[in-house]
């Protein structure tokens, strides 16, 4: 049962990040490939403001939020003098770049040894035990955020966003400023995606970079592609298969030394036949232009 | 002085080497407009091709290069049939052949961890030779690197000065519509570019393996190299990107001095940054035409 | 105090390619002045300029006498310049209500903040951007295609759209890029109408650029004439279109 919990926990994590990528990817269509540095800097930043600084997590969490938000803004800043192929290569750079100082710069973040004993978060004084307590306060949190993330969609900032995205120069000539409105877009994905990031380090514990590699932000790209982008229902849809198509693997009694590899190519050749066969994904709107 | 001097002769070494790489990877964006993430899984293939002839066939490393060779130009030609005109046959979106093919890249990569494993894998042999040239060091390996890839590279060099068909590929870059109107075989060029590109992979591919050995994950930082060595240089022309291939090497080099070599990536990708934000036009982007804005 | 569009001495070049030189050409408020020319005359390429969209080389544009050549396409167009462009640019993906609703959003809407931190009545703002945009959707006759998406519309409705967004972005300055072409009979009179409308009932300024020379003979009161790059001719329309030169030149008559 606790491992039912535990899956319907990573659900709710991933939720949030489908939809804030969703933002960026699926209304701005840019194609952004740090999202999981993203996500990795608000599980660093939590995890060291707890433990190394001994905030409260709530404190920790607002302040891992403003961090990412903050170093999303300056990622957004160099790479959107690009669009197209070079902003998705600039921002998988900035993906490797991001992994590259979580695993090297060792006084700050233990490199590769990665952060222990995070601290439980709890309410009320009981601290959070088991996965169904985390899956709870998970849901709790994801229904603030997409609460929060529809009402942004449905804004005209997210209508103008979609212009941008269907064509940047008709956009700027009705007064669109393409800068300050992709910029916009993703500060607040970077942000968005470092809650799920600091839940992961509050529900494991223990993190460690290779939880935020460029296939970590290969696989939400995935996720939103083969669930569809740009409107409401896609990103939903491809977070639950994405996540139970490891569980049919297992089902299937693949031996764990090759299960990851495996999913791995599956992965890869899901994306590729998808951009093939069907651009939009299962449910979505957006199809790469 | 005499330590910045093997440095300078470490980083043209593997400038050779990047070069090599830049314009494998720059013919493909070039004269396809395919940003080939997939190269960097082809490089692996390469490699891990060259390790087994040599391991577990046991050739001798020459011959052994010469059937990587085949193979990758084998490899590149099936990347073109499977993944690439399918896409061109359909007028897909760039974008979604990128993804298509990081997609690919994805897919190669494990299926070679899968088949060999994850460890490093390394062409054992004895302690390299070290030969003294003036002030430096060079190991054997390192000066058949040098002459090798700086051989390979001018060889290229006077064929696309020389033969009509490299005409023609840049040619399909600027108007692709264009090719058949003129009654060249579209695809037999296309394929002739990714069979080239790959075989100017798999060139350093051998030799690395051959030097430091090679483990599945390295594609993804080789690409970076090959990518950032053409934006660096200028998307345009073949000589831009040997230069930017021989700049981004001995920048790293002169960087392992002051740093660890950890930060490679970081090198590497801070440079094309440091391009960007200061000297944008280093960075033509090929593809501006005139409904685009400045 | 001119009020309109002045061009002083525009240079525009592609490579070492003078796309235009040294344009000096004046489009005064509330008329319609028509550049005209042959395929590649630099045409396109000056309302880009005037525009944002490509910065000039040399020389200025001007509007009332404020220089706006260097800024951003966007900044131009909040100054009420609004362009259509040669191929469109509907937001294809969009609905056709939405297409007008993205022209008629306030600019403060750009800033994505929600509503309790002082983003005002987002519904109401989506409200009056509504009306705003199906009033002009009526106006120009797509209102009962509100819900189609732009990419299933025909290349002329696809104009009006883009008409219909101009109008609700309320430019006052029009720069419109051959808005007849490839359009039927009835299309060509349906978008000269509007475009006369708009000049009469709301006193806007058009620039217009046109191959259709029964089109341009109808609207335009002033019309320069465009060859490689320069301006060969410019005068009151009869004037120009009885040309000798002109008429050499481009109708071959
Ligand atoms: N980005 C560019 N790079 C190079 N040359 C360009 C560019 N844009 C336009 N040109 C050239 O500048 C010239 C003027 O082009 P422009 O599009 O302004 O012509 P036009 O008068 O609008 O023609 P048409 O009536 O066909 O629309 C053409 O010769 C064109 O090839
Ligand atoms: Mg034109």
């Amino acid at each position: 049962m606790n491992y039912f919990w535990h899956l319907l926990f990573m659900i709710g994590l991933y939720v949030p990040l489908a939809y804030s990528l969703n933002l960026t990817l699926g209304f701005g269509g840019l194609a952004c490939f740090c999202h999981a540095a993203f996500y990795g800097i608000g599980a660093y930043a939590y995890a060291l403001l707890v433990t190394t600084a001994g905030m409260p997590p709530t404190a920790a969490l607002l302040v891992s939020i403003a961090i990412t938000g903050l170093l999303g803004a300056g990622i957004g800043l160099i790479s959107l003098r690009f669009r197209g192929d070079l902003f998705l290569f600039v921002t998988l750079g900035f993906q490797m770049i991001v992994f590259a100082i979580l695993y090297n710069w060792v006084e700050l973040t233990n490199g590769p040894y990665g952060i222990a004993g995070i601290p439980r978060p709890g309410i009320l004084g009981i601290a959070f035990r088991s996965p169904l307590q985390y899956a709870l306060a998970m849901l709790v949190i994801d229904v603030g955020i997409l609460a929060l993330l529809f009402a942004v969609y449905r804004s005209p900032f997210g209508t103008m966003l979609k212009a941008l995205r269907e064509d940047e120069m008709g956009a700027a000539s009705l007064g669109i400023n393409p800068l300050s409105l992709y910029l916009q877009a993703v500060v607040i994905a970077a942000a968005i995606a470092a809650i799920p990031g600091a839940c992961y380090a509050a529900y494991v514990t223990y993190i460690d970079p290779t939880s935020f590699t460029l296939q970590e932000s290969i696989f939400q790209v995935a996720i939103l592609l083969l669930g569809g982008a740009g409107n409401r229902k896609g990103p939903a849809v491809g977070v639950v298969v994405m996540l139970l198509l490891p569980e049919v693997l297992r089902f299937v009694g693949l031996p764990d030394a090759v299960a990851h590899n495996v999913r791995e190519i599956i992965y890869g050749l899901l994306l590729a036949g998808l951009m093939y066969f069907r651009p939009q994904g299962i449910a979505g709107e957006y199809r790469m232009t | 002085m005499r330590l910045i001097l093997q440095l300078l002769a470490n980083g043209l070494v593997n400038g050779a080497l990047y070069a090599m790489l830049a314009v494998g990877f720059g013919l493909v964006w070039r004269s396809l407009r395919v940003f080939h993430v997939a190269f960097g899984g082809l490089f692996v293939a390469s490699a891990y091709c060259f390790h087994t002839l040599v391991m577990r066939v046991g050739l001798h490393p020459a011959p052994a290069f010469l059937g990587t060779l085949i193979f990758a130009g084998f490899t590149g030609w099936l990347c073109e049939i499977g993944l690439y005109r399918p896409f061109a046959r359909k007028g897909a979106a760039s974008s979604a052949v990128l993804i298509a093919s990081l997609g690919a890249f994805v897919a190669m990569e494990n299926f070679i961890a899968l088949a060999f494993g994850n460890k490093l894998q390394t062409v054992s042999r004895g302690l390299a030779r070290a030969i003294h040239i003036g002030p430096v060091i060079l190991t054997e390996i390192q000066l058949l690197q040098l002459v090798v890839g700086f051989g390979t590279i001018g060889l290229l060099w006077v064929l696309v000065c020389h033969l009509r068909t490299f005409k023609a590929l840049w040619a399909m870059g600027d108007q692709p519509e264009l090719i058949p109107v003129l009654g060249l075989p579209v695809h037999k060029l296309r394929a002739l570019v990714l069979v080239l590109s790959t075989v100017m992979a798999a060139v350093p591919a051998s030799l690395i393996c051959l030097d430091i050995g090679t483990d599945p994950h390295v594609g993804m930082s080789y690409l970076l190299i090959s990518a950032v060595a053409v934006l660096v240089g200028g998307a345009n022309s073949y000589a831009g990107w040997v230069v930017g291939g021989v700049a981004l090497a001995v920048m790293q080099s002169l960087a392992v001095w002051k740093f660890s070599s950890r930060w490679m990536d970081l090198v590497t990708f801070g440079l094309l940054v440091t391009m960007l934000v200061f000297r944008r036009n280093g960075l033509v982007d090929p593809q501006r035409r005139v409904e685009e804005p400045a | 105090m001119n009020k309109g569009l002045t061009l002083n001495n525009v240079s525009k070049r592609f490579g070492d390619y003078w796309a235009l030189r040294d344009v000096r050409a004046f489009v005064p408020e509330a008329k319609i002045t028509a550049f005209i020319g042959p395929n590649g005359a630099g045409k396109t390429t000056l309302l880009h300029v005037i525009g944002g969209t490509l910065k000039p080389d040399a020389g200025t544009v001007k509007l009332e006498g404020e220089v706006i050549s260097g800024l951003p396409p966007h900044a131009i167009a909040r100054l009420g310049i609004g362009r259509q462009f040669q191929d469109v640019r509907v937001f294809k993906g969009l609905t056709v209500l939405q297409n007008a609703m993205v022209a008629a959003f306030p600019i403060s809407s750009q800033i994505c903040l929600p509503t309790w931190a002082g983003g005002g009545s987002e519904s109401a703002i989506l409200r009056q951007a509504e009306n705003e945009a199906l009033r002009w959707l009526e106006y120009v006759g797509m209102a009962d295609q509100r819900y189609a998406l732009a990419r299933e519309l025909s290349f002329g409705q696809q104009k009006l759209v883009s008409l219909a967004r101009l109008f609700a972005k309320q430019s006052r300055i029009l720069l419109l890029d051959e808005p007849t072409a490839g359009l039927s009979h009835q299309m060509i009179e349906k978008v000269v109408s509007l475009i006369q409308r708009a000049v009469i009932e709301q006193g806007l300024t058009v620039a217009l650029v046109e191959h259709n020379m029964s089109v341009v003979a109808d609207l335009a009161n002033w019309i320069h004439f465009l060859h490689e790059g320069h301006i060969a001719f410019s005068g009151a329309a009869a004037h120009v279109l009885g040309n000798k030169t002109v008429r050499e030149i481009y109708m071959g008559l």
